[in-house]
């Protein structure tokens, strides 16, 4: 026996939007419905999860310009998949989601908070998938000049993990308060939140 | 003599709501939100502009040096994230405006502007931006600083976010996406551009991922109270939730917003203003009246629940100060400055015990039946000249959001205060519709 995914590759964004089986999704995808829709049915036919993949970004790589990539809509224009979630939950019983956040666009607090949410309001079915970004369009849409090396990326993620997991387990199960370490965020610090060049040091 | 019809809010926390009276089977299922899913069907059917849901970001243990009775009390934490709940929220009604609170010190520009973008895509065009500048120490703890900026420098840090997420909101034109089947185009890469903005504390490419919202931009709101808090507001809200004292301070709070407000040029009947209240309803007087009692035997009891909320915002331990004298002079607080002056001023030179006993957190006492509130409110926004009132109870339970819905609600509406539907789509457009 083995498991079954469905991985939504262009996460809260455009799907197919032309041809014969596009349906209204030319002017209804930035709609909750049709990711309802796909939830239901993946949960019908005994799906594990549903996998929901996200980016920050207009890309302009080809060819130097937006042209291609929002002629056919690839990657850009797409919402936030963390509002999808609860509605997706919502119509559904068992299913588990997992909504995809980068740990150069969350500070790690805003992160755990809003994934503990996510768990609460889907009753234990939320996941998180953890990414680093790849494009140095979505570092400078945050604070960056370009994207950290690949190296520094993973060692910020590492810690990035270590305080999203601490914050999680800052409240015991029995709800009895204990101090998590103090907890630095892999972010430069300063008098603005911010988030300035890669060179600076937390 | 005509009446004026205003508007109602609910100043809402995503926390636990009542669980120590009994009428209550919410202590622990609040945090899957179908509570507040319910609260905000209720609102949506008495005829409320909007529901609002504030927020922070810490566990305070300020008071004492411990977060025992913050959590013994349940009053800041814990407390459920806005975002999502905003979501579920608007897919359980068609009409009333939905406002999160998100704070311009914490939240990178581009995140929020595209998570609220996203809101008022999923809501239809009724979600609403809280803007707060968040007012404490235990907060910026959580997000790699040592302390807060000092309070201008974080109205200053507020403005240039406020004027980031603008722009990525504009980022994409109005008709930039053409979706043509014929051409093959979805969206016309001309009316997408960055807003390449280097300022003093953001750095952000842009454009928005996500595409113009229904609104445009969500309605935004406010709550400033200080000086440089009024100016922010009166330049960039929709919408101002305030707690002035009686009806005096209520007109001249008003007032003063609205010429700050022509002094950026702008038309202060695009400004609502909601005044924070908290009626005790009965079914008669007297009923009211020992309900009142009731609530400030309560308060008298609990004293130290109050100084404990005092302890979260201000970040003042209030637990070294003598509460059988009056507040020191030489005491300052770098967060809320205006309701912390205001405080000065109700206290006068009575103990802290004292006032902080007979403190509600309410523009003016209203304490009757619905038809007596009702001819209250009337008469208080006759006066000082609009725009609405925010319920604010803390914590709320699902008996007294009734006894407003099902009590007052319709008191308002006989007399043609409050609105019977709402004409438009979106919520900035209902919020002045009249």
């Amino acid at each position: 026996m083995f498991r079954l995914g469905w991985f939504l590759g262009n996460g809260f964004g455009m799907q197919p939007w032309y041809g014969e089986w596009a349906g209204r999704s030319m002017t209804e995808w930035t709609q909750p419905d049709l990711y309802v829709d796909l939830t239901t049915s993946l949960e019908r036919a005994g799906f594990d999860l549903l996998f929901i993949e996200d980016t920050s970004m207009v890309e302009d790589t080809y060819g130097g310009s937006a042209e291609t990539t929002l002629k056919y809509g690839l990657m850009a224009p797409k919402n936030d998949p963390v509002p999808l979630v609860p509605l997706l939950a919502a119509a559904t019983e068992h299913i588990g989601i997992a909504v995809t956040m980068s740990t150069i666009q969350y500070p790690p607090y805003l992160a755990a908070r809003s994934m503990v949410t996510l768990d609460h309001l889907t009753g234990g079915r939320a996941g998180v998938n953890v990414v680093t970004s790849v494009t140095h369009r979505v570092a400078q849409n945050f604070g960056f000049d370009k994207h950290l090396d690949h190296a520094e990326r993973y060692a910020m993620a590492e810690e990035w993990m270590d305080v999203v997991s601490a914050l999680w387990e800052s409240w015991d199960p029995d709800a009895r308060w204990a101090l998590v370490r103090r907890a630095r965020p892999p972010v430069p610090s300063g008098p603005s939140p911010a988030l300035r060049s890669p060179e600076a040091e937390p | 003599m005509a009446a004026t019809p205003f508007r109602l809010g609910w100043f809402g926390n995503l926390t636990a709501p009542e669980w120590r009276t009994g009428w209550s089977n919410d202590a622990l299922s609040w945090t899957d939100a179908r509570y507040y899913v319910d609260m905000v069907r209720d609102m949506e059917r008495a005829g409320f502009d909007f529901m609002m849901l504030e927020d922070s970001l810490m566990v305070s243990d300020i008071y004492a040096g411990t977060a025992e009775l913050e959590l013994k009390h349940a009053m800041y934490a814990p407390k459920l994230d806005p975002v999502p709940v905003i979501s579920m929220l608007a897919y359980a009604t068609e009409h009333i405006g939905i406002v999160g609170t998100a704070s311009t010190t914490f939240y990178p520009p581009y995140l929020l502007a595209r998570a609220f973008s996203t809101l008022d895509h999923v809501t239809r065009g009724r979600v609403g931006w809280n803007i707060v500048t968040s007012s404490e120490d235990r907060v910026a703890q959580n997000f790699g600083m040592d302390e807060l900026p000092e309070h201008d420098l974080r109205y200053e840090i507020a403005e240039e976010f406020v004027e980031v997420v603008k722009g990525l909101w504009e980022s994409w034109a109005p008709d930039a996406i053409v979706a043509d089947p014929v051409t093959g185009y979805y969206a016309d890469h001309t009316k997408v551009a960055p807003i390449h903005h280097q300022g003093t504390h953001f750095s952000v490419r842009g454009p928005l991922n996500t595409p113009r919202s229904p609104q445009g931009r969500p309605v935004i709101c406010q709550a400033g109270a200080s000086p440089r808090g009024r100016d922010f507001a009166a330049k960039n809200a929709d919408m101002l939730l305030c707690i002035p004292h009686g009806l005096d301070g209520m007109k001249e709070y008003r007032d003063d917003i609205r010429l700050r407000a022509e002094r950026f040029g702008r038309d202060p009947d695009e400004i609502k203003i909601f005044f924070v209240v908290a009626p005790i309803i009965g079914r008669t007087m007297d009923e009211a009246l020992a309900k009142q009692a009731a609530f400030r035997a309560d308060k008298q009891r609990n004293f130290e629940a109050q100084m404990v909320h005092f302890a979260a915002i201000m970040e003042i331990d209030f637990s070294v100060l003598d509460p059988d004298q009056p507040i020191p002079d030489d005491v300052t607080t770098n967060g809320h400055q205006g309701t912390f002056e205001g405080w000065k001023k109700v206290f006068g030179g009575r103990t802290i015990k004292d006032a902080a006993c007979d403190m509600r957190v309410a523009s003016m006492e209203l304490v009757g039946t619905p038809d007596h509130i009702a001819d209250e409110m009337d008469k208080a926004m006759e006066y000082v000249g609009g725009d609405g009132f925010m319920f604010l109870a803390q914590p709320t339970s699902r008996q007294y959001i009734r006894e407003i819905t099902e009590g007052l609600c319709p008191a308002l509406r006989r007399r043609g205060l409050i609105r019977t539907g709402y004409a438009h789509e979106h919520f900035r457009d209902n919020l002045r519709s009249f």
